[in-house]
């Protein structure tokens, strides 16, 4: 099957007004669930944690009916663990996903505080050290 | 222990393949008993385990989970019927190191005081059988064998 790079390749030159897609968010989630691990800087948990606030208030006030089902889905954890030098780690587990919608932090906050956005986002940005983000399908649930 | 294996994932920036760590397989039935806690006992609220699975062992991995969910099914216990209620194995799309494939075992709620350990479970369900299962189990992973075995408190549900 050709791929569609290939299939672009054979194509005739393109129209003048076509533009490159843009690269899809790696908060676009493809599978039936997902799993980030948001390693926090260890003097910066509760700059992230009063985010993760804003972010469950900015899903919960949204008029767009994909975003209160994007919080029904997902939940916030604390690793008992550390992480390298002091850090702390944070996962979100999203379960189920719902799928063609954007996960994006920063786009979630911008929709519900579009006037104050910019310090969240710069508590946001400063606070994380590393992220790894997981798109998961399901193999097996135990319990059914 | 559980504090390598956390730092192993914390070494990611966006990517899967960064996951590196120094364990062992899970908790062979034979191996001994390590002091302090079972880093496969989870007094949180969840338990997240990043499995690594040689690319060519898949079908062994899942046949075997395949098992495990079977003996929980049909053990007597009551933690064991617990600990089913809230267990789910993904597949990440994000290849792991060296081509292995990531298995994620998600527990949420962890059955409290329970101990996770695939070995003792299939043994457990299956007898001798169940050690030879999980020497098939054993033998799909890849190295290193888990990149995560992460202990987890509920932060907060963002529907509530």
């Amino acid at each position: 099957m050709l791929s569609a790079t290939s299939v672009f390749a054979q194509a005739a030159p393109a129209a003048p007004a076509a533009k490159a897609t843009p690269a899809k968010s790696p908060y676009e989630f493809t599978g039936d669930a997902a799993l980030t691990v948001n390693v926090v800087k260890g003097d910066k948990t509760a700059d992230f944690e009063m985010i993760v606030g804003k972010l469950q208030e900015a899903l919960q006030k949204s008029v767009r009916p994909e975003r209160a089902e994007q919080a029904a889905g997902w939940t916030v954890y604390k690793a008992s663990e550390p992480g390298p030098s002091g850090s702390v780690m944070y996962v979100f587990l999203i379960d189920p996903v719902v799928k063609d919608t954007d996960y994006t932090p920063s786009a979630i906050l911008a929709e519900g505080f579009h006037d104050d956005v910019r310090p969240l986002y710069k508590a946001l940005s400063e606070s994380l050290a590393s992220l790894s983000i997981y798109n998961l399908e399901l193999v097996s649930d135990f319990s059914k | 222990m559980v504090r390598s294996i956390a730092l192993g994932l914390a070494a990611g920036l966006l990517s899967a393949t960064a996951v590196f760590a120094q364990t062992p397989p899970a908790a062979a039935p034979a191996q001994p008993a390590a002091a302090g806690p079972s880093p496969f006992v989870f007094p949180g609220d969840a338990g997240v385990i990043l499995n690594f699975v040689k690319a060519d062992k898949t079908a062994d991995f899942e046949m075997v989970l395949g098992k495990v969910k079977e003996a929980l099914a049909k053990s007597e216990k009551p933690e064991r019927k617990a600990q089913a209620a809230g267990w789910k194995v993904f597949k990440a799309t994000e290849p792991g190191p060296g081509g292995a494939v990531i298995y994620v075992f998600v527990m949420d709620p962890v059955a409290k005081g329970a101990e996770y350990k695939v070995g003792d479970i299939l043994v457990e369900g299956f007898g001798a059988e169940g050690q030879t299962l999980y020497k098939t189990y054993s033998d799909a992973y890849g190295t290193p064998a888990i990149g995560a075995l992460l202990h987890l408190s509920k932060v907060v549900e963002l529907g509530k």
